[in-house]
């Protein structure tokens, strides 16, 4: 690079700065400021080496969601039928819970018949009697009250080891164990 | 004709019905009703009309209809 230098003057421009420039006239300021190209090249370039600099353009290979090949025909059927499988198998679990929930309403209003079924929907509870004598209120999701009379004497809580069955078919299970096995009930339950 | 109902969480409600005068299907209702037994199931035989159920241990070729309910524990 062909150079020469020279002070400028103006109004603008401190007295003491040198110029230089290029083959084609091109102005390089050298002394403007009084940073050299040595000082602006390491300020740049800061502590980082060229070998540092290589590596890491390399690392644009590690983030294929931004460089990533088009995906076949194929392999978007592929990903389409997955995804509609996935929502048939959701479907098909919606389906069996609601099949459930009706086998278990019709199971308990067989059992109590329909007068009873009814009026366990209006109070949202059973009463059901046990062979002592003593009344056992029965709701769903709730503990079962021991009664004497009006008064309540006191609750149970009970469950199942593993899930929850549906509401209707707790009710059942609840009304065969008073029935059924009152002193089980008293043994086990939580008072 | 008897009917065996099981109140499964897991695998959902299974009703299987038998003929107390056939005998392999009363031996597949036996077979469910032990199998149910084992896995802790308590079983109670009602009356269709929904008569006051009674616990049994063993099972009964002639009820009308058994419920198997699942483990009891206290919650």
């Amino acid at each position: 690079m062909a150079t020469e230098t020279g002070e400028i003057t103006g109004s603008s421009l401190q007295s003491d700065c040198t110029i230089t420039t290029d083959s084609n006239s091109n102005i390089i300021w050298i002394d403007w400021m009084k940073i050299t190209i040595a000082d602006i090249w390491t300020s740049w370039t800061g502590d980082i080496t060229g070998s540092e600099i290589s590596s890491s353009m390399d690392r644009v290979s590690e983030y294929p969601s931004i460089i990533q090949p088009k995906r076949t025909a194929e392999e978007i059927r592929r990903q389409r039928l997955n995804a509609a499988r996935s929502r048939g198998i959701q479907n098909r679990e919606e389906n069996q819970k609601i099949k459930a929930k009706n086998r278990a309403k019709k199971l308990l209003m067989d059992l109590i018949g329909k007068v009873d079924y009814k009026k366990f929907l209006q109070l949202g509870y059973l009463d059901v009697e046990g062979n002592s004598g003593r009344t056992y209120r029965i709701r769903a999701r709730h503990r079962i009250e021991v009664r004497e009379g009006d008064i309540k004497i006191e609750s149970l809580c009970i469950t199942t080891p593993d899930h929850y069955l549906p509401e209707h078919d707790e009710v059942v299970w609840k009304k065969l164990l008073v029935e059924g096995n009152e002193e089980l009930l008293l043994k086990v339950a939580n008072h | 004709m008897g009917v065996l109902q099981r109140l499964d969480p897991k695998l959902g409600d299974l009703k299987l019905i038998w003929d107390p005068e056939n005998e392999d299907e009363v031996e597949l209702a036996q077979k469910q009703f032990d199998e149910a037994k084992e896995k802790g199931f308590l079983a109670f035989k009602v009356k269709k009309d929904g008569e006051t159920g009674k616990q049994i241990k063993k099972f009964d070729p002639d009820a009308e209809k058994i419920i198997m309910t699942p483990p009891i524990a206290g919650g």
